[in-house]
């Protein structure tokens, strides 16, 4: 066995395993590896030399050359972990706080996401969620609802008139009420439905006014339905809505289609009821219309007045999103602005 | 309409009550409070003066400069205000007095004049928006005096919300309140006493009312005296806190008993009244008259005038005419109080354009036995105001309508089952008889007879009762209560539900903003997307704007030009609407039809290019038809498209444009913005649309998902590309290509290409065939004969053959 061949092989291999452990991070042990143990490597040309050897000398210089680069990749083996470990924990290659890439989202209208909030809060509670029509009759707009031609409470509504024949006088419906009368005639009582829908006022239009909006109409009607129990429901409803409990209170208000009729208050959020610029230092905010279901109207959607009581209630809907969004101009909903929809 | 506080406490000790206790117990039980205001608590800089001497300013002709006695000293003021003469009272505000609006008073020069103070308008005191002229206060206040302590300067006003007394005739005055709360704090209510001497008799003029429909009763009071001269300082007080300015005497006393009892009167020069008479008529055609407020107004036929025997002096209930009012120089006064018809003068007023205090009153339908409480009170109030005025004994009085009684039973067990909780029939009793109803007890029932003025139209069926005790017991003691009602399940209508999907679909994964437009869509509008066409549109008759009258027939032309407004900001746009158009009923009479549709809009601001960089037409198009496809799965019901023939709407392109169906029934459309309406908002890009109607969508039933087994056996998966015409389309191709080659169970879309100006009718189609077998693994033979079968199938259909093989 050719000793000069033998130290060669040794000190190689002694080279290899220094420059494993001399090796600071995974690019340069892989440096090393190819300097070592690549095909143009110091080991690895060493050992081509097996064939330069007398056959009977072959066997042993075999041997321990295998030994030899056994050991070295067993080094280089263990270094590599320990970088691998050492690289795992030590080295931050990323920042949690970059954004990551994302889909583009889409945007519901917050007044119709806000609707079918409210759509969902009553259909819990076993309402009915009906839709009626926009054009809609004098008759129903009006009339049926205890407001006649010549009533004062017409001028609180001011009214998109259509071009008709001389046949029939028809409406933009100022309220979702006409449907009222419309849900008795169909479904008789008892009956509990909500009407959420558009309606219209011929208003000019400022930061709070418009001339379309979103009302959702409610009507229960049973046996022995009482004014505790408009408060029981309007309560549940706010609840909900809020996410917390509120106070209500009920003051009496005019609306010919119910007897007796209130404006519904939530004590301020803001001030907690003590008073304070958002509700003009009363403590309470007007939320919604409600009231008893007029006789009138029961009679008018075929329905036994002395048999059947009923609660109804009208709330606007664009001002509920206002208040929970702190929304400054009522315009943007009808602005098709995704600077502003994009928001939501 | 402003209540005083002072006033009020003419009709109930209010005791030690606060104004904001008073303002929530009748804001809870009667009519809403909006707002509490003090008036007149000047500071002691703010004083009682006397213009002892009053020259012109030597450099200003509309400038006075005045020396003004404020008790132990006199300063120089400069006045700027017309009204101002020497020996008047005034209120002056000395240097260092704080005005409205925080202002603090300076020494000043006024064109080279020094002014050592101010005499004060309403404006300047925060009294009101008068500033025309000076407040002129009664002789015999001492001058230096603090201004807030002269006799009725202070008072609390609460602000009442008109819209929640809309329905209650007698809540348009002090004592109407009054009523209210001595129902609702159990106190003795004192009226509002009127002159009882006064008979009704004749008078130097007689009354004849020839339209007793408009007209039921006319009450005439004769006076005479310094009519003009100025009322006492009470009476202009209560005046100017409840926001009308003081005039003279006989036009004070009418408004005072306005405010106070709700009863408008109007008070007529005699001398001004020709014919000795007054003829309550309807107006003749093309009659004309100038008003109080100086207006020359055509008078709409047939309303309610008065008149003398020559012309017209008034509308009746809407307002006085100019030429027979009061003025300076009025020395005898003919009173009117009378009854007015509420529908008619409404009727007036609103073809006049023109509301009044007195026609707020009237249209609310007060009670006819006001207009000889009117005269009566009247005579009282100028008694009390001016002991020298001579007062006839005798009134005309003319008509004699009534209120009609109304007379209703409440029952106890229905007023407990519609509020909620019961009330002791004593209590009832004691509510409605302090709000002036008479009641009696049959057996469990009362029988309840309502007050004249509440009678009129206010108080009609035994509901109205109830809300009369309960809100008197108080709506807030009512406990919250939960009904106990049937449980019925209950869901969404099929349109509504479909609504969701879609807004959840388009406004999630899908990346569309959801927005609303008005219903009515502007002309200009409609003709940049082509014009309103032939179809009817439904009008409104007095629209916000003339230019938009229609109600829309498309959500589209709204969606074009949101994407207009956002496109020049933005890269690009996805907006979608769920909403309804109003299609007219082919039969008159019939309301019009209003379905709900789904609309939605892609846009692009520049065209993008393909990876081979050639400009790529048509693709913002595709991916809106694959949001589209997508919307269909959701609500399954699978979508099919044709080449749009004839009824193509005029904003889509005539060749890059879709009918869509569903099973037969067309749903809708889809396409490509028609280049002529994309130039003309100057797009550079491309944007494509949709419209399907939702309400025909759902009334389809929906493909029940269809489950099948994972396959057990791989696929097999290879691409053919070729080029194709037209006229080969793509499902007629996927149907043959499956016909060919039986193993073939799935087709994808890898690409479609059609390069711009390649105006052959040819497009390069990528396609992903997948073959399997159910029953074992496809071996190599096999599916190369499978994919000749398909490319021969092509090739037989004038498709040129790209790639391996040929
Ligand atoms: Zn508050």
């Amino acid at each position: 066995m050719s000793e000069e061949l033998t130290a060669a092989l040794e000190q190689a291999a002694a080279q290899a395993r220094d420059a494993a452990l001399a090796a600071r991070s995974l690019n340069e042990l892989e440096e090393a590896r190819t300097a070592h143990l690549g095909r143009k490597g110091a080991l690895t040309t060493l050992l081509r030399r097996i064939g330069t050897l007398p056959p009977e000398e072959r066997g042993a210089f075999g041997k321990l050359a295998n030994e030899q680069k056994r050991e070295v990749e067993e080094r280089f083996a263990a270094r590599e972990k320990e970088l691998a470990a050492a690289r795992l924990h030590g080295v931050f290659d990323f920042d949690p706080t970059t954004p990551g890439p994302r889909p583009a989202r889409g945007h519901e209208h917050p007044v119709l996401a806000m609707l079918r909030e409210i759509e969902d809060v009553f259909l819990s509670m076993g309402f009915l969620v009906l839709a009626g029509p926009e054009v809609e009759t004098e008759y129903y707009n009006f009339e049926a609802l205890n407001i006649p031609r010549h009533h004062p409470a017409r001028d609180l509504q001011d009214t998109f008139w259509m071009e008709t024949g001389a046949e029939c006088r028809w409406v933009l419906r100022t309220h979702t009420s006409p449907m009222q009368v419309r849900a008795l005639e169909r479904f008789g009582a008892p009956l509990r439905a909500i009407v959420p829908g558009r309606v219209y006022r011929n208003e000019t239009l400022d930061a709070t006014h418009e001339a379309t909006f979103h009302q959702v109409e409610g009507l229960m009607v049973d046996r022995e339905v009482s004014v505790a129990h408009m408060k029981g429901v309007m309560a549940a409803f706010l609840e909900r809505l809020f996410g917390q409990k509120v106070a209500i209170r009920l003051r009496p208000h005019y609306f010919p289609f119910v007897e007796p009729g209130f404006e519904l208050d939530f004590a301020c959020a803001f001030c907690g009821g003590s008073g304070c610029a958002f509700c003009k230092r009363t403590g309470w905010i007007e939320i919604l219309g409600c009231g008893m279901v007029h006789p009138h109207v029961l009679r008018a959607g075929g329905v036994d007045a002395e048999e059947f009581t009923g609660f109804a209630f009208g709330v606007g809907v664009e001002r509920l999103v206002m208040m929970r969004h702190s929304i400054e101009d009522i315009r943007h909903f009808h602005s098709g602005s995704l600077r502003f929809f994009e928001q939501f | 309409m402003r209540l005083s506080l002072s006033w009020l406490g003419d009709f109930v000790d209010l005791g030690g009550r606060s104004a904001a206790e008073i303002a929530e117990d009748l804001t809870l039980r009667t009519a809403l409070i909006e707002g509490i205001e003090t008036h007149g608590e000047f500071s002691d800089d703010v004083v009682v003066g006397k213009v002892v001497e009053c020259r012109r300013h030597p450099r200003a002709d509309r400038l006075a400069c005045c020396v003004v006695d404020v008790g132990g000293e006199t300063l120089e003021v400069v006045c700027g205000a017309p009204n101002v003469a020497a020996g008047q009272t005034v209120p002056v505000a000395k240097v260092g007095a704080e005005l409205a609006g925080g202002v603090r008073l300076k020494k000043t020069k006024i064109r080279g004049v020094a002014s050592h103070g101010m005499i004060c308008s309403e404006q300047e005191l925060g009294l009101g928006d008068d500033h025309e002229g000076i407040i002129v206060l009664e002789e015999g206040l001492e001058a230096g005096r603090p201004f807030r302590e002269c006799p009725g300067v202070v008072d609390t006003l609460l602000e009442i919300d008109n819209k929640s007394v809309t329905h209650r005739p007698d809540l348009w005055g002090h004592e109407g309140f009054g009523r209210e709360l001595a129902a609702i704090y159990g106190l003795e209510l004192r009226v509002a006493p009127g002159e009882e001497g006064l008979r009704a008799g004749g008078g130097p003029l007689a009354v004849r009312i020839e339209a007793p429909e408009l007209c039921g009763r006319y009450c005439a009071l004769f006076v005479r005296g310094r009519l003009a001269a100025a009322s006492p300082g009470w009476l202009r007080w209560r005046l100017r806190h409840c926001g009308l300015r003081p005039i003279w005497l006989a036009v004070d006393v009418s408004n005072y008993v306005m405010l106070e009892i709700g009863q408008p009167t109007h008070p007529f020069d005699r001398r001004r009244l020709r014919g000795g008479v007054i003829r309550v008529r309807r107006a003749a055609r093309d009659e004309r008259l100038v008003t109080l407020d100086g207006e020359e107004r055509a008078l709409p036929e047939g309303a309610c005038l008065i008149a003398d025997a020559e012309r017209a002096v008034a509308i009746g209930g809407v307002i006085g005419g100019r030429d027979s009012g009061i003025d300076g120089s009025t020395e005898e006064a003919v009173v009117e109080s009378a009854s007015f018809d509420a529908v008619s003068v409404r009727a007036t007023s609103s073809a006049l354009s023109l509301r009044t205090e007195a026609l707020a009153r009237f249209e609310k339908a007060l009670d006819p036995a006001l207009a000889e409480r009117g005269v009566r009170r009247y005579a009282a109030v100028l008694r009390a105001a001016a002991p020298g005025v001579e007062i006839a004994g005798e009134f005309v009085r003319a008509g004699d309508a009534v209120a009609a009684p109304v007379e209703l039973r409440l029952r106890p067990g229905r007023l407990a089952a519609k509020l909620g909780v019961p009330i002791g029939a004593e209590a009832m009793e004691s509510s409605l008889a302090r709000l002036g109803f008479v009641v009696t007890r049959q057996g469990e029932e009362l029988r309840v007879r309502a007050p004249s003025f509440r009678a009129t139209r206010d108080i009609r069926c035994e509901d109205d009762l109830i809300e009369e005790v309960g809100r008197i017991h108080g709506y807030h003691l009512i406990p919250e209560a939960l009904p106990a009602a049937a449980c019925r399940p209950v869901r969404l209508e099929a349109v509504n539900e479909a609504w969701r999907a879609c807004v959840r679909l388009l406004c999630g994964r899908l990346g569309f903003t959801e927005v609303s437009a008005y219903p009515y869509v502007e002309d200009n509008v409609l003709e940049r997307c082509g014009g309103p066409g032939d179809e009817p549109y439904l009008c409104i008759r007095n629209p916000l704007q003339q230019g938009a009258r229609r109600l829309r027939r498309s959500q589209v032309p709204g969606l074009i030009e949101f994407v207009d407004r956002n496109i020049k900001a933005v890269e690009e746009v996805r907006l979608c609407e769920c909403g309804r158009v109003y299609l007219p009923a082919a039969h008159g009479g019939e309301l019009p039809d209003e379905p709900a549709l789904l609309s939605a809009a892609w846009g692009e601001r520049t065209l993008r290019r393909g990876p081979d960089d050639a400009r790529r037409e048509g693709q913002v198009l595709r991916r809106l038809k694959g949001a589209l496809e997508e919307v269909g799965e959701e609500l399954r019901r699978p979508l099919r498209f044709e080449r749009l023939a004839a009824a193509a709407p005029r904003w889509l392109h005539p060749t890059r444009s879709a009918a869509v169906f569903a099973g037969a029934e067309r749903v809708g459309e889809i396409g490509q913005v028609h280049p002529d309406v994309a130039a003309g908002l100057g797009w550079r890009g491309e944007v494509a649309v949709f419209e399907i109607s939702l309400s025909n969508l759902v009334a389809a039933a929906p493909t029940p998902r269809a489950y099948e087994a994972p396959a057990r056996f791989p696929p097999v998966k290879a691409d053919v590309s070729f080029l194709a015409p037209f006229t080969l389309p793509y499902e007629e191709a996927c149907a043959g290509l499956r016909r060919a080659a039986e193993l073939l169970t799935r087709i994808d879309l890898v690409d479609e290409y059609a390069a711009a100006g390649m105006d052959s009718g040819e497009r390069s189609l990528t396609l992903r065939l997948t073959f399997r077998a159910a029953d074992r693994t496809l071996n190599d033979e096999e599916v190369g004969a499978q994919l000749r079968q398909a490319r021969s199938w092509l090739a037989a259909q004038g498709a040129e053959l790209r790639g391996e093989g040929g």
